[in-house]
């Protein structure tokens, strides 16, 4: 948890009682949560729960209807400059990695610091280098996206977030679309990542993960937090019935 | 299915709608072939009884095609043809890719303009064109050469159809692409030249190509303004020789040799470029 003092602080990433409708689906119910700073937040439930919109919606992939997202106190830039620019401060790691299918490693790895924070190539390519070797992938560096397996490609995913120096990282299922021998090479990425401070929202189904790592665990059922608190404490004393229906579903395996 | 999935022979359309045969429609095929060689046998046969009954195979009527004089003048509508055709598609890229830019940018009024001019251009006739260059803009004191009143109705009626081809390929290049480089923080017209563009073209480039067939064809009718393509250099040929079966003959099979090189050329490029575009969206290659 994090001290009393970062938490009198504004808080990295805030929703206040944010709403969504996909059509007549309500995918976000009033939903309020606040994100401080080196905090690992990891969000879970049932699919269809609305955790993957509310990944989305703090960088704007997906607009709300109505409530509030503040970026360390600030409100969420509606479009332009100002939206690019915050969304340059917040690393996202998708579920289908979304590689650019027609870029080497290394230039998914330069592009935004080269476009967006304007850094020089030779630069970019050096700090691009040092990362890929971070995540164990700098002999791909030439290869094309498609040359490489999931865990490489999202172990790659990430190492392109990171280049933008983020502020918080958001997750959304990024081991979901792995085959089983590869997920553990990326949730050791994120490890590394939770332990050295990063601010992270990790939407999962590895409840591993969560136990060791998250700070605080959040419970979404039907587009509402249903329930949130310390990993130990949620996952042996669940206070809800759905959330020990959850935990009784995916246990007995 | 372990033959589907073995990286040795790539999964075809054809796999997918259609099961392997079984013994039974296989010999039902081999029955279908025989009847339909026979078929062909005869037709072909009958066809150039024709040729004879009718004195169409006459030396009168194809001894001129030796003569060297006759094929360098041919040659020379070829060549009126290609740089018509080739311009044409020049043009057309461009404008199609404009109109396509244009349609997808987001813009309200500027949409449904590109929207209007590309279904329009879409929807008439290539001749319609040719002719409002050829009778219509000269009135406004618009001088043109009969190769520009012949390519610019061309390339407009081609643009509208190439605008079509580039918003398909932009429609298939997965969400998640324009989505990753927003979250880096790139502009949403940034995302579209630098991540959405090369990837649709890449996707394109074999219809791209097959589209220039249709603008070699739309070349034909070069006659209306007087233009020296092929086909118009034929119907000098065939005033001057009288001879009229042979030298359509023969210029037909000049078109569809060209336009089977055409057809080549793109089934090559998509070749090059499609082993990555295929295999990129398999997220666990083994």
């Amino acid at each position: 948890m994090p001290t009393q003092s970062e938490t009198s602080m504004a808080p990295i990433i805030e929703l206040r009682h944010v709403d969504k409708h996909f059509g007549d689906l309500h995918v976000l119910k009033d939903v309020s949560l606040s994100v401080g700073k080196g905090e690992v937040v990891v969000v879970i439930g049932p699919s269809g729960s609305g955790k993957s919109t509310l990944c989305r919606a703090i960088n704007r992939l997906e607009t709300i209807d109505s409530g509030e997202i503040l970026i360390e106190g600030d409100p969420l830039p509606e479009e332009g400059r100002e939206l690019a620019a915050m969304r340059a401060e917040l690393g996202m790691v998708f579920q289908s990695f979304n590689l650019f299918a027609h870029m080497s490693i290394l230039q998914n790895v330069t592009l935004g610091p080269i476009e967006v924070l304007g850094l020089p190539k030779a630069e970019a390519e050096r700090r691009a280098m040092e990362l890929l070797d971070r995540v164990g992938v700098a002999s791909q560096a030439n290869k094309v996206p498609a040359q490489l397996s999931g865990g490489q490609q999202q172990r790659v995913a990430i190492a392109r977030s990171l280049a933008m120096h983020p502020k918080a990282m958001l997750f959304d299922e990024p081991t979901s679309a792995l085959d089983p021998e590869m997920i553990n090479e990326v949730l050791d990425v994120m490890v590394d990542l939770a332990r050295q401070g990063m601010t992270m929202i990790v939407v999962t189904h590895e409840m591993n993960f969560a136990r060791r790592v998250a700070d605080r665990v959040v419970f979404m059922a039907d587009g509402a937090i249903v329930e949130e608190g310390a990993p130990d404490a949620f996952f042996d004393h669940p206070q809800s019935q759905r959330a020990r229906d959850f935990l009784d579903s995916i246990k007995g395996h | 299915m372990s033959a589907m999935a073995s990286n040795s022979r790539p999964v075809s359309i054809r796999d997918a709608l259609y099961e392997a045969p079984g013994p039974k429609t296989r010999a039902k095929i081999r029955v279908g072939t025989a009847v339909t060689a026979v078929l062909v046998a005869l037709l072909l046969g009958f066809a150039v009884y024709q040729f004879w009954a009718t004195g169409q195979l006459n030396p009168r009527y194809w001894m001129f095609f030796t003569q060297l004089s006759t094929w360098r003048y041919l040659l020379a509508g070829l060549r009126g043809t290609l740089a018509v055709a080739l311009t044409a598609g020049g043009i057309a890229l461009v404008l199609g890719l404009a109109l396509m830019l244009g349609r997808t940018s987001g813009i309200r009024l500027l949409e449904a303009i590109c929207r209007v001019v590309t279904d329009f251009f879409r929807g008439v006739p290539s001749l319609l064109l040719i002719y409002f260059f050829f009778l219509v803009v000269p009135q406004y004191g618009i001088r043109m050469s009969s190769f520009w009143m012949l390519t610019l109705p061309v390339a407009l009626a081609a643009s509208g159809v190439l605008a079509e081809v580039f918003r398909a390929g932009v429609n298939a290049v997965p969400r998640g692409q324009t989505e990753a480089a927003l979250a880096l923080g790139m502009s949403p017209f940034r995302v579209k030249l630098k991540i959405v563009l090369p990837q649709a073209i890449r996707y394109v480039i074999p219809s791209l190509i097959s589209q220039l067939v249709v603008v070699v064809k739309d070349t034909t009718v070069a006659y209306v303004v007087s233009y020296p393509d092929m086909l118009q250099n034929a119907r000098v040929l065939i005033t001057n020789y009288d001879a009229l079966v042979s030298t359509y003959l023969v210029v037909a099979v000049i078109y569809i040799l060209l336009n089977y090189a055409i057809n080549q050329l793109s089934v090559y490029v998509a070749r090059r470029s499609g082993t990555r575009v295929v295999s990129r969206y398999s997220t666990n290659p083994a």
